[in-house]
């Protein structure tokens, strides 16, 4: 089960030493459930302040969060988040740490005990499950984060540059990962990069965001039907996407109609 | 089994929307509070109240009011007192410095070489470990009652903290920063006054501010058990309550020591961001 | 699933379990201590501090104390008073240095008074904490409390402030209420500053016992001590001085191991 994500006149701004600091402005974002959709923009734009004002970790300014039929008022177990950090808690196993949300949840321990064991055979590290993060590789790690948010079974998924801390090789066999799990419900997921090619490769609609305070300059429809191959990276047309995200993005922040363009 | 998970995020949306409902705008009492000051000026202010009350209640043998101790002030001033307290620092300062001459050497030394630490560490950490005041009766017998059983016990107190955060600085700096230094042949000099002494110079603030506390400590603890100097003031005036006398010698005691504290403390911050930024060069 | 290839690529990065302890600073140590002795040997032969006896003739007197059961009665009963104040100054620190950390406002209120409490010499209160707690027990009890109670705060607090917020917000996304964050995320992040304020109020709560036991009365290790100086039995006396240090230093070690041992997941 899967839900929509409604953004509607979404503004915020911080206080700081040096003044009230403008980081989004006026965004208007409607996702149909089952979507993937990825946001791209330059460091400091906002992207994962919204992401958190989604999640309800952060109250907005102005504007409004729906998701399904409810707004959003706090943080709510109906949505999973993955952090760029992991951040997952260093004194408890594998298994102990995808359990988190579960517990949360009031589940019983029998049955907390097998849905996260469940969820790390799904990304591949049941023979890890007594093991500390601490002996985990960054990839590892950020794989037992992914199992966390999505143990809880969430209708919304979150993502805040999920494979931004490992190296390249790992992140590209992430991806593939991430859409093989995507693929068995279709999920809404909510993915912030600065990686074009990341965008591209993983999701349905690219959103291209404006450096701050952020604003929606483009929606991307991706063209290329699923489910994604490996080979996908290095065909042409891909290489042409990418160049028209690009130059979305470098001539971000001009007065610009907002619309939707299929392809280059 | 899908279910129960839908029932139990149920139970918690409920739950969520009921506290965002209680959250209350904060009251005119709440935003007072919320100054630095506010609540601080709160709870000392009834400490104080508490305080004189009390002695107003139980008499002048139980606990001085606070004009009472004022009054006790001057009048240790004006017999002489504080020029015995000065005399005691000056005995103490003497002890402190001489526990620094030793101490500072000694925790760079074992800073930097692992065969030193090796052999040197487990004296230092026993002497942190025991109990020093089991060594004043032999000093003592020692060193008699005079100045050099003063110096003595000062040393005794004084002479860790130095020892062991000198050794934390100099461990400190950056092996990064020396490294490079090396590749640029730098004078053993040079490395010593550009590289260890910005790095390890917070470190070693930090252990003489630790090691003043106890130097406090130390002259206190070894005055009062041969009753002379400050510890023979303290200890009579305790023991015919005297308590105005008292409080007057006992408070500019501890205005001295969280006065040294604040200085060398804000001196250690100063130094932590040159050496920051000198890290960084 | 791609999952065998990513087995290669993503291989658990087994920490290198460098020995902390290697033969050669076991070497340094062992000779450290054969050192001490022998210096402690020729000194005391020589007499040339009238007061220090060597080991030869203090170990001996040590044996015959223990045998009598004397010094460790002694022993017991300051310990007794450092273990009650010890328990004391857990039990009223942590929630204390608790507050300090998790709210700025309380900090700005306990905060300076710990910093006094630090900065100022404790022991100058010896003279007028009979007038407040009596000589006996509660006297005693109430010194070392004083002695122990800040380094317990300050160690408590600091590790409750550095609880990653990073940490927290994940917990908060995972819909954590206000009481499990304490339970779940703030005390077993500050744990280890906890046990090491712990561990160094048990270091202070021997010390400031056997200070209550010398200075506020003479009684049990203090009464030991003062009598074998004023007699000047200097083998005793440095027997006893010996003794204490070894309780001491082997207290501390048990406290390092149940540190330790509480802290395992601390791999690397």
């Amino acid at each position: 089960m899967t839900l929509g994500v409604e953004i509607r006149n979404l503004d915020m701004s911080f206080e700081s030493k040096s003044g009230t600091i403008h980081v989004l402005d006026d965004i208007d974002l409607s996702l149909d459930p089952g979507i993937f959709c990825s946001i791209v923009g330059p460091s400091g734009c906002g992207k994962s302040t919204m992401l958190r004002i989604i999640d309800g970790l952060i109250p907005p300014m102005a504007g409004s969060v729906t998701v399904g039929d409810t707004v959003v008022t706090g943080p709510s177990l109906d949505r999973g988040f993955v952090f760029q950090q992991f951040n997952l808690l260093p004194w408890r196993t594998v298994l102990a740490n995808v359990e988190f949300g579960l517990e949360n949840l009031g589940v019983q321990k029998q049955e907390r005990r097998e849905r996260a064991k469940r969820w790390l055979r799904v990304v591949d590290l049941d023979e890890f499950e007594s093991y500390y993060p601490a002996q985990l590789s960054g990839g590892m790690q950020q794989r037992v984060g992914l199992a966390r948010a999505l143990a809880i079974e969430p209708e919304v998924l979150l993502m805040d540059e999920p494979f931004g801390s490992v190296d390249d090789q790992t992140r590209m066999l992430l991806q593939e990962e991430l859409l093989q799990i995507w693929e068995r419900d279709h999920k809404t997921v909510v993915f912030v990069t600065h990686d074009i090619e990341e965008a591209l490769f993983l999701s349905d609609l690219v959103v291209v965001m404006s450096p701050r305070p952020g604003r929606i300059i483009q929606k991307i429809a991706v063209p290329f039907g699923r489910p994604r191959k490996d080979t996908l990276r290095g065909d042409p047309e891909f290489s042409r996407q990418k160049q028209t995200v690009w130059e979305e993005l470098r001539g971000g922040g001009l007065a610009r109609p907002v619309g939707e363009v299929a392809g280059g | 089994m899908a279910n129960s998970l839908a029932k139990a995020k149920e139970k918690q949306q409920v739950q969520i929307t009921k506290k965002a409902h209680e959250r209350k705008a904060p009251s005119t009492l709440g935003r007072l509070l919320s100054g630095k000051w506010g609540l601080r000026l709160i709870v000392y202010g009834a400490l104080l109240v508490g305080w004189q009350v009390t002695a107003m209640v139980k008499g002048p043998f139980f606990a001085p009011t606070i004009p009472e101790t004022l009054a006790g002030i001057a009048d240790a001033w004006a017999n002489g007192y504080y020029s015995i307290l000065f005399d005691s620092l000056r005995q103490m300062i003497v002890g402190f410095l001489l526990s620094l001459v030793i101490a500072i050497p000694l925790g760079a030394l074992i800073g930097r070489s692992r065969v030193m630490d090796d052999l040197l560490s487990p004296y230092v950490n026993t002497l942190f470990v025991t109990s020093k005041e089991a060594l004043i009766p032999l000093f003592v017998i020692l060193f008699g009652i005079g100045f050099q059983y003063r110096v003595a016990v000062v040393v005794l107190f004084a002479f860790f903290f130095p020892v062991m955060n000198t050794a934390a600085g100099v461990r400190f700096v950056d092996q990064h920063l020396i490294e490079t230094a090396r590749a640029f042949c730098t004078s053993r000099w040079r490395m010593f006054k550009a590289i260890y002494l910005p790095g390890a110079a917070p470190f070693i603030v930090a252990g003489i501010r630790l090691g003043l506390g106890m130097a406090l400590k130390g002259f206190v603890i070894a005055e009062i058990w041969v009753i002379t100097g400050t510890g023979r003031l303290l200890v009579e005036a305790g023991s015919l309550r005297l308590l105005d006398t008292y409080f007057a010698i006992a408070l500019v005691i501890a205005a001295i020591g969280i006065g040294t504290n604040e200085g060398l403390k804000a001196l250690e911050r100063r130094l932590r961001q040159h050496a920051h930024l000198g890290n960084e060069g | 699933m791609t999952t065998a290839a990513t087995g290669r690529l993503d291989k658990p990065r087994r920490k290198h379990r460098v020995s902390r302890v290697n033969p050669y600073q076991i070497g340094r140590w062992v000779l450290s201590i054969l050192i001490f002795f022998m210096a402690w040997e020729i000194v005391g032969r020589s007499g040339v501090l009238f007061a220090i006896k060597p080991p030869s003739e203090v170990l001996p007197a040590l044996r015959d104390e223990l045998a009598s059961g004397e010094i460790l009665a002694a022993t017991v009963g300051t310990l007794q008073v450092a273990f009650l104040a010890f328990v004391i100054g857990a039990l009223f620190g942590i929630p204390v240095g608790t507050l300090s950390g998790v709210s700025v406002r309380w900090a700005s209120v306990i905060d300076p008074l710990v910093g006094a409490g630090w900065a100022v010499p404790i022991v100058m209160f010896v003279p007028i904490i009979s007038i407040y707690a009596g000589f006996d027990l509660l006297g005693k009890v109430f010194l070392t409390l004083l002695m122990n109670v800040f380094v317990i705060i300050v160690n408590t607090s600091t590790g409750v402030r550095e609880v990653p917020f990073e940490l927290k917000e994940m917990a908060r996304a995972f819909g954590i209420s206000k009481r499990q964050m304490y339970r779940k995320v703030i005390f077993p992040w500050a744990g280890p500053y906890i046990l090491t304020g712990l561990r160094l109020g048990l270091g202070r709560s021997v010390q400031g016992a056997i200070l209550a036991d010398l200075f506020l009365r003479a009684d049990n290790l203090g009464l030991y001590i003062v009598n074998a100086a004023s007699s000047f039995q200097l083998e005793i006396l440095l027997a006893a001085v010996f003794f204490v240090t070894l309780v001491a230093a082997g207290l501390m070690l048990v406290a390092r191991f149940f540190e330790w041992w509480l802290l395992r997941w601390k791999v690397g």
